[in-house]
């Protein structure tokens, strides 16, 4: 008698081991396939955040030419260059376009290297409007660089504009 | 002879159901948590993406411009917010998105704040499809572009409107925007713009004799310009919002176009200079507006600041 309810009593505690192990089996394969789709889902949602901010940037590009800050009255996209300078002086635009850098160089007819103040403007080259410690890879778009010459005429320049948003980490 | 036993509930099976039903409850938790997770996700994904999608309408030359209505995946509600905090206050864009799956709408997600957008619709834009045009605001010079935005459901009865406008509205081929010249001849439903004629039943009387706008509640603001078409589409917490934004930035582009003023003066000899202490003056009152009133205080300050501007014979500002 002592005996068959040992036997019992053991083949008990191997069914129950047997379940705690496939209990454990059963938390660790969900565990891990909330991981799996966490590490995905953050994967892909970096992509596409990645993806709007370029596209953003792309636009923005044509935005800024066009807003009331750069625009110059004579042409769309053209860029007015003593406002732009004269933005730069000026603070509050520092978070106004959500850009963590923002410059214009002045490409063709060439100038002398260095940056435009008021007090060297024209005899420069570019225009650092927003330069945050930390930006990401800027991108470049060619833009007209308009404004009047000491004859007091229209006169336009081959620019480029460099835009960068703070990349996805 | 029945069996009298019972039914043997080992402890086995006891163990075995105590945890299947915590590991079930977990994984159904987890699941709910999920999808709301992810709804909140889709949600400031949309509003972002908004953002992008009116990109295009804040571009280019021309007076109004309207681009293809946006459509979404599902019923979406876009809340339009406002604050005139800093220096330019800021335009504020939620979504939540409806699903058939748990709660219908969810709260909404994190906004989105633009410092250099204009919205004007109404607080809660509700649907699958939105209709937006763009147009600039000058005060003298080009302050901003102004976004109008309805849904598909939202439908606007214009009584009696000025020539222009009806004109504007059917060559931008405007969808749920209707003219009568009687109000009886309104769908129920529809927001009922009067023009000149003030009954009880407008939503929104505008006089352009004055340039107010009275409001249903009976609070009145003011516009000029395009601005006549945020009455339009837009409610009065949010146009008087939006307007002391435009003002500030007018404030900031008077400071903008003074210091240009000064490096052309010094440049050219003199060029524009007649132009800079209006432009001080003008900056410095446009920053203090604290209501649409302040579109009819500065008006004789824009209008003059125009006058000059255009009498300039080379060298303008703007």
């Amino acid at each position: 008698m002592v005996i068959k309810k040992t036997r019992i009593n053991k083949k008990a505690q191997i069914k129950l081991q047997e379940m705690a192990f496939v209990l454990v089996a059963i938390v660790i394969f969900f565990a891990l396939v909330i991981m799996i789709y966490l590490v995905t889902r953050t994967g892909s949602l970096k992509e596409s955040a990645e993806e709007q901010r370029r596209e953003e940037v792309q636009l923005l590009g044509l935005k800024l030419a066009d807003s009331p800050e750069f625009s110059w009255s004579g042409c769309s996209g053209c860029i007015d260059i003593d406002k732009a300078v004269a933005v730069k002086e000026r603070r509050a635009y520092k978070d106004f376009w959500k850009v963590y850098y923002l410059m214009i160089e002045r490409v063709y007819p060439n100038h002398t290297i260095r940056e435009c103040t008021r007090e060297v403007f024209p005899d420069c080259n570019t225009i650092t409007i927003i330069n945050s410690t930390y930006y990401g890879t800027p991108t470049a778009a060619y833009v007209a660089l308009c404004g009047y010459d000491e004859n007091n005429h229209d006169r336009c320049e081959l620019g480029r504009i460099y835009i960068s948003e703070k990349e996805v980490k | 002879m029945k069996n009298k036993r019972g039914f043997e509930f080992s402890f086995g099976w006891m163990f075995a159901l105590i945890i299947g039903g915590v590991i079930l409850f977990l994984a159904i938790y987890a699941t709910v948590k999920m999808i709301g997770t992810e709804r909140n996700v889709q949600s400031a994904e949309v509003a972002k993406q908004l953002g992008i999608l009116l990109i295009p309408a804040e571009t280019g030359f021309g007076e109004g411009k309207s681009i293809p209505s946006i459509k979404f995946a599902t019923e979406t509600r876009v809340y339009n917010n406002c604050t005139t905090k800093g220096v330019f206050g800021e335009q504020l864009i939620s979504v939540a998105t409806s699903s058939s799956l748990g709660k219908k709408w969810t709260s909404p997600g994190i906004a989105i704040n633009y410092p250099n957008k204009y919205i004007f619709s109404s607080s809660v834009i509700e649907g699958d499809e939105i209709n937006v045009f763009s147009k600039p605001f000058s005060f003298p010079y080009k302050t901003g572009e102004l976004l109008f935005i309805w849904s598909n459901k939202e439908e606007f009865c214009l009584i009696n409107p000025p020539g222009e406008i009806e004109k504007e509205i059917e060559s931008l081929g405007l969808k749920n925007i209707n003219f009568t010249q009687e109000i009886t001849d309104c769908k129920k439903k529809s927001r009922k713009i009067c023009f000149y004629n003030s009954l009880p039943e407008c939503d929104v009387v505008i006089n352009s004799g004055d340039n107010s706008i009275i409001w249903k509640d009976g609070q009145t603001s003011f516009y000029d310009g395009s601005l006549i078409y945020g009455a339009i589409f837009s409610e009065p917490k949010l146009y008087e919002c939006q307007v002391q934004r435009l003002m500030k930035r007018a404030s900031e582009l008077a400071y903008v176009y003074l210091d240009k003023s000064n490096s052309l003066s010094a440049r050219t000899g003199g060029c524009s200079q007649g132009l800079q202490i209006y432009l001080s003056n003008y900056g410095k009152n446009a920053a203090n507006a604290t209501s649409s009133y302040a579109l009819i205080e500065n008006k004789f300050a824009s209008d003059e600041l125009k006058r000059m501007n255009d009498g300039l014979e080379v060298c303008k500002l703007w």
